[in-house]
């Protein structure tokens, strides 16, 4: 789809690193207008993006400067949230904690709202505080068709399928996916239920086993 | 491939990689003369131990964290690498010049691109901050051009210390490994150089596939057969029995 609509001029397509982009989110999560990087110096993606080069105060060192980059919304998944809005995530963090710090909203779906005392008897967990979240969904399996570490492994074959799709019809294939698996449902349940219960417990056992 | 790639990494190191072949050679590098080594994966992910027959399909799943005593964010991982905690990174190349400059993100006019590739994704992060960077690719004519249509991941540049005068004070790509060959650049001019060929390959046949004249090392050498453990280690990591 990327491909299709880059290739036809159809979007415009701005290209970080990953560094990069991450940083972006974090200078806006720090509430600063910019960070400096060794990365992306001597890159066409540096030239091509027009991002400045500044001079360091101390040592006069030259590094690329990375605007900060603030989504107007920004829409996590998570393990566990209170229905304050207090987060918890077990295992890696993507680059979430710095998307929502950067973000004006932030909508977090949870496999589960636990009480306030279950997220105090960890606060080390705590990944956001209340006060950065302004919505909370409790969506079990709510990661699915990708996974949820610890939960529940990714059901590949979904995968497939929408790169079967985009094979066979092109753009159209996209859009026959979402008809597929979003429209046709009255809710997130239906297409769960697609799957069916027994497929969910596979995909929960298989993360069992990948777990320390 | 993978078996000539890990033998380049050495005990005791922290290499980044990338899922499918740098994975491999990794894992490989381990289980065999490596045992310390540490694989990090740009997911989040520090000192994977990898589930035999359960290798991950992406940086940021489950498979990819199999035993792994810290997992964290994503830009965390590449911050840790800018700090100078990284000793090898591995990048593959749709296209590569004689100064390892890589293209990954587009055929053609970047204005209205021929084709667009996957992108940088961590790739220009790596050969930026990692201390030596490998290469790894297929060789063929339409990968080793004479001039990239887009410098995705910035190698030596224009060669000389064109790199070090952009900024790129600390890592270097140290060596490009491929189903025909074993390459590095040459210290001063860092024009691609070739040091050994894979078993039953000439030095022409290296040069045929190259869209730019190679220098030659004094000494170019065969490289060793892949060895029976290595092989035997590889397919049971792939879970392949």
């Amino acid at each position: 789809m990327l491909r299709y609509w880059v290739e036809n001029s159809l979007a415009r397509y701005d290209e970080w690193s990953h560094l990069a982009l991450g940083l972006r989110y974090k200078a806006a999560a720090m509430g600063v207008p910019f960070l400096p990087t060794r990365t992306m110096l001597g890159s066409d993606l540096a030239e091509r993006n027009q991002a400045q080069r500044v001079t360091c105060p101390y040592t006069g060192e030259e590094l690329l400067a990375v605007p900060a980059l603030v989504p107007d919304v920004a829409i996590l998944h998570v393990h566990r949230a209170d229905v304050y809005g207090n987060v918890q995530v077990d295992g890696y963090r993507h680059m979430d904690v710095d998307m929502a710090r950067a973000a004006r909203r932030v909508i977090v779906s949870a496999e589960e709202i636990v009480g306030s005392e279950a997220i105090a008897a960890a606060p080390g967990a705590t990944m956001l505080p209340h006060f950065t979240v302004d919505a909370v969904v409790e969506a079990p399996f709510g990661a699915y068709p990708h996974e949820c570490y610890g939960r529940y492994e990714a059901d590949v074959g979904h995968f497939d399928d929408y790169v079967a799709l985009l094979r066979e019809h092109g753009p159209d294939g996209a859009r026959r996916y979402v008809e597929r698996n979003v429209l046709a449902h009255q809710d997130f349940d239906g297409f769960l239920e697609t799957a069916g219960a027994g497929r969910l417990r596979e995909l929960a056992e298989a993360a069992k086993e990948l777990l320390p | 491939m993978a078996v000539t790639a890990s033998r380049l990494l050495a005990d005791h190191r922290v290499v980044f990689a990338g899922v499918g072949m740098p994975l491999l050679a990794s894992g490989l590098a381990r289980r065999r003369q490596a045992p310390h080594l540490t694989i990090v994966l740009e997911g989040g992910i520090i000192g994977t131990r990898l589930l035999p027959g359960r290798l991950p399909i992406s940086t940021n799943e489950m498979r990819a964290a199999y035993g792994a005593p810290m997992l964290t964010d994503i830009s965390d991982i590449f911050l840790y690498a800018q700090r100078g905690f990284f000793d090898y990174g591995f990048l593959g190349a749709a296209q590569v010049d004689r100064y390892g400059n890589i293209n990954t993100s587009f055929i053609g006019d970047p204005d209205s691109p021929k084709v667009r590739l996957p992108g940088s994704g961590g790739a220009a992060d790596i050969i930026c901050l990692c201390r030596e960077i490998f290469i790894v690719t297929s060789h063929e004519l339409r990968r080793f051009v004479d001039a990239v249509d887009f410098i995705t991941s910035p190698g030596y540049l224009t060669g000389g210390d064109s790199r070090r005068a952009a900024g790129l004070t600390s890592g270097r790509p140290a060596a490009v490994v491929t189903d025909l060959a074993l390459l590095d650049f040459e210290p001063q001019t860092k024009q691609m150089r070739l040091r050994q060929v894979q078993p039953g390959v000439s030095v022409a046949a290296v040069q045929e596939a190259t869209g730019f004249p190679l220098l030659l090392s004094e000494d170019i050498s065969e490289l060793p057969e892949p060895s029976a453990t290595e092989l035997e280690m590889l397919r049971e990591l792939s879970g392949g029995g």
